[in-house]
């Protein structure tokens, strides 16, 4: 199950928003993020709803996936839309009982604020279901650049966050291994006292961190003897190409936030 | 330094940040019905800086949150969240770096008057940033306020933030003890390693 959850997330197709550059795909989810901040009223939902929409269909993963994305935060969705619900503090009140009360303003509040959720939800899971890790942290490096002129190893931080990256899933895998061994043996991690559960613990901890060390320098010496060196310059496997359509991505993206705009200060 | 060490520490500190990651998934132990989650990944943090140094175990810190982000986006949680951990961890570490760096071998007294100040100061410094930065921004993100539920600001943060931060501080020394006292002498010969 572990692992479907680590190499579900990213889900190779061949789609317009797959084949998109990742450094573009980056840029433009964290200026989505800020987009919807100039949301106020119903009808700049209603287009960036509509936009959102058009993003995940044009990623051509079903909406299934996505909405396995909304779900384990719908604690904290649930939690905040009853609150914009039952405790507006102003409005027309519309149904009443003991502390509770239930306003016009509250009600379109609660709706609001499940509406942006789930966008900011959805667009950030366009990213990573379309790109994959590896391609995010290549991304990273170029958008890391020019902070090589204050001296930031940018080089020696990308291959740091691709070699561990690299290893995330098969790292899962032991981690799910060793918790089945444990099991095997009779430890229950799921109840008992919080001092039991943490002491089950411990025998995780353990061989997970050596056999983690033991990979480590192997890896390590192992790059040296493939004449590894840090401070010389590396050629690259994996080459980032900005195309055509990744500026008129850009370009979209521009236009939607000069649309919102107008509808805020206009309508 | 030697070169071969270099890139050996490269990678470990690596695979470090990836178990790390790892561990900020699963296991986890859900505190006040699931409402807040603890994770072991500065376990790992604390035995980077017991191998190397601390910097090596600041740049842990920030590579498993970043990976965390990258394999498993929770959006809007993370953006808020995420920092005010790394803040608040840091400061664990570096106190209980600072009471454990002079003496040679790591003892037990020394280790826990580093983390009962590590506690202590993770414990106020959650309670800052919650009050100025994370509650604040929630509500205007979430559009709503505490004041309207009934609650204030002050109440949350000594009936929620304090308690639970508290435990954390707690737990995750004693995780950390039950780990490395055992395995000390495994430690000092990685450290020889990457020297």
């Amino acid at each position: 199950m572990m692992n479907k959850l680590i190499v579900g997330r990213f889900v190779p197709k061949d789609s317009f928003v797959h084949r998109m550059d990742a450094r573009a795909k980056v840029l433009l989810s964290i200026a989505y993020i800020f987009i919807i901040f100039e949301v106020t009223n119903w009808l700049g939902y209603l287009i960036m709803g509509l936009f959102t929409i058009a993003v995940t269909s044009l990623t051509k993963v079903s909406l299934k996936t996505y909405i396995q994305g909304i779900k384990p935060l719908i604690w904290l969705i649930t939690f905040t839309v009853f609150i914009q619900m039952f405790f507006a503090p102003s409005g027309h009140v519309l149904w009443n009982y003991w502390i509770f009360k239930v306003t016009d303003i509250g009600l379109l509040n609660a709706v609001y604020v499940l509406v942006r959720f789930i966008l900011i939800i959805m667009m950030s899971t366009v990213l990573t279901l379309t790109t994959s890790p590896l391609a995010i942290a290549d991304a990273l490096e170029y958008l890391m650049k020019p902070l090589l002129k204050i001296k930031f190893p940018v080089y020696e931080v990308s291959l740091m966050l691709s070699i561990a990256l690299r290893f995330v899933p098969t790292l899962m895998d032991e981690t799910e291994r060793i918790m089945n061994a444990q099991r095997a043996r009779g430890v229950d991690f799921a109840n008992g006292g919080i001092i039991k559960r943490v002491k089950a613990l411990v025998p995780i901890l353990i061989p997970l961190f050596t056999n983690a060390m033991k990979r480590a320098i192997e890896l390590g010496d192992a790059m040296e003897a493939r004449g590894y060196q840090i401070d010389k310059p590396r050629s690259r496997y994996r080459i980032l190409v900005w195309h055509r359509r990744d500026t008129m991505a850009c370009l979209v993206f521009g236009l939607l936030l000069i649309i919102l705009i107008i509808i805020k200060h206009f309508i | 330094m030697h070169s071969v060490s270099r890139t050996r520490r490269l990678v470990v500190i690596a695979l470090l940040s990836a178990v790390a990651a790892v561990l900020m998934i699963f296991p986890t132990l859900p505190m006040f019905g699931g409402f807040m989650k603890l994770d072991f990944s500065v376990v790992i943090v604390l035995i980077g800086m017991l191998i190397m140094d601390l910097p090596s175990a600041l740049v842990i810190l920030v590579f498993r949150s970043v990976i965390k982000v990258l394999i498993m986006n929770s959006g809007v949680n993370d953006w808020i969240g995420m920092p005010m951990n790394i803040i608040a961890m840091a400061l664990f570490i570096t106190s209980i770096w600072l009471f454990t760096r002079k003496s040679p071998v790591l003892t037990l007294k020394n280790y826990i008057i580093g983390a009962t100040f590590g506690t202590v100061s993770l414990t106020i410094v959650m309670a800052f940033l919650n009050y100025v930065y994370a509650i604040p921004l929630y509500q205007k993100f979430a559009n709503f306020s505490l004041a309207s539920v009934g609650l204030n600001l002050k109440q949350w943060i000594v009936e929620m933030v304090l308690p639970f931060n508290l435990i954390q501080g707690i737990v995750l020394s004693f995780v950390t003890a039950l780990v490395i006292f055992p395995i000390l002498n495994y430690i000092k010969q990685q450290k020889v390693q990457l020297k």
